[in-house]
């Protein structure tokens, strides 16, 4: 009787598991039918396979109670780490869609406003409807610098500043009229 | 199968709901979706529990060694580059955690098939434990066979050990055995037939 090889045996062991291919299982099957020393290696495999699997059956669980048990140690590991988001976690994927329209929004009137800056700085500081009738400066006086408490006013005409002026003499003309912006309404 | 309705058959096919795929319960899991990762748990608790009985030695160190193992493939799910291989990756945390059990207890606890669980999992082991199915003669044959198995299972080098608990013990895909003990799926083939080799040996005896 020939010793099988180990190699032989390896094929014949993957042969019994079923990983061989078509030809290859026709190969072993063609040694097993010659060789006794293989036939008595198969008869090993067989009955180690059998003690395999009646000496060692697996523990008898009740699987929905360790599937809940092992869920609640897995819920009580992940609360803890949701707790540590920020306040607006809870909003979830609204929070960041939200967070990104503000800011779009927020740039566009950044972008708006920076253009719109020259014609708001030709546009008087106080807006009067009928524009264009008169001018209140005095006839020696330079124009005042624009401040805070002066306003280059343009006003409608006639107003009642127009009247007051044609009422009074050149000499007696103020060089320049500070108006408040109470009297303007 | 067909049904008779107004004399015409009809044929009524059964449809198999199709089972979300190991990758896309990952994925679904790190989206936040907190059902994805109860199903990956419901698929494989009886491999983990299986596969740690064979290295623990007991049910009780195994159900804690499996939901121990859970928490961490959850807790480092991202760290998981290939969301299709988690069965193999779960697999290798499971038998690390047992092995890493095993090494902190000595070997006093492992002669023991079936020890006493504590009260909280008592409620998921039936009265009489694993070996409760047979008659007394044969639950005592059954008891010292699987004795002896198990020490013999000791004996192995580990890889050895690991690939015939997953392989031949729990029927798992070599491909997923390969992703757990981090080799070739040829290797794998190659630690089951040089342990089956040494059990042959050992348990020459019963054989």
């Amino acid at each position: 009787m020939l010793m099988a090889s180990n190699d032989l045996k390896f094929l014949i062991a993957q042969y019994l598991d079923g990983t061989l291919s078509a030809h290859q299982r026709a190969q072993i099957e063609q040694r097993l039918t010659e060789d006794p020393a293989l036939q008595q290696f198969v008869q090993e495999e067989l009955r180690l396979d059998g003690l395999l699997g009646a000496a060692a059956p697996p523990p008898q669980v009740d699987w929905d109670e360790l599937e809940l048990r092992i869920s609640a140690a897995v819920a009580e590991a992940r609360d803890p780490q949701e707790r540590q988001l920020p306040p607006t976690a809870w909003l979830g994927a609204w929070s960041g869609t939200w967070v990104r329209v503000a800011a779009l929004a927020a740039c566009v009137l950044i972008v708006a406003d920076i253009a719109l800056l020259p014609h708001r700085a030709a546009t008087p500081l106080v807006a009067v409807p009928d524009a264009g009738s008169a001018v209140v400066i005095g006839p020696q006086a330079e124009p005042p610098p624009i401040g805070p408490q002066f306003a280059q006013v343009t006003l409608a005409s006639p107003s009642p500043v127009d009247q007051y002026l044609a009422a009074l003499d050149a000499s007696d003309r103020p060089s320049h009229v500070s108006i408040s912006s109470a009297t303007l309404h | 199968m067909s049904l008779l309705l107004e004399n015409k058959p009809i044929e009524v096919r059964t449809r198999r709901l199709a089972r979300p795929s190991d990758e896309e319960l990952v994925n679904r899991t790190l989206a936040g979706d907190r059902t994805a990762f109860d199903q990956l748990i419901r698929q494989y608790q009886r491999q983990g529990v299986a596969v740690s009985y064979r290295l623990v030695g007991n049910a009780h160190d195994a159900l804690e060694v499996t939901q121990e193992a859970f928490l961490k493939a959850y807790l480092g799910l991202r760290s998981l580059r290939q969301p299709r291989a988690f069965g193999g990756w779960l697999m290798r945390i499971v038998s690390n955690l047992s092995l890493n059990l095993r090494r902190g207890r000595g070997v006093r606890r492992h002669s023991s098939l079936e020890q006493t669980p504590c009260d909280e999992l008592r409620v998921m082991l039936p009265a009489g434990g694993a070996s409760s199915r047979a008659d007394p003669f044969r639950r005592t044959a059954s008891a010292e066979m699987g004795q002896r198995l198990h020490a013999a299972l000791q004996q192995l080098p580990q890889k050895q050990r690991l690939a015939i608990s997953m392989f031949t013990l729990e029927g798992l895909p070599q491909k997923q055995v390969a992703a757990a003990l981090g080799c070739s799926v040829e290797a794998v083939k190659w630690h089951v037939f040089q342990g089956r080799q040494k059990l042959k040996k050992l348990l020459k005896e019963y054989l």
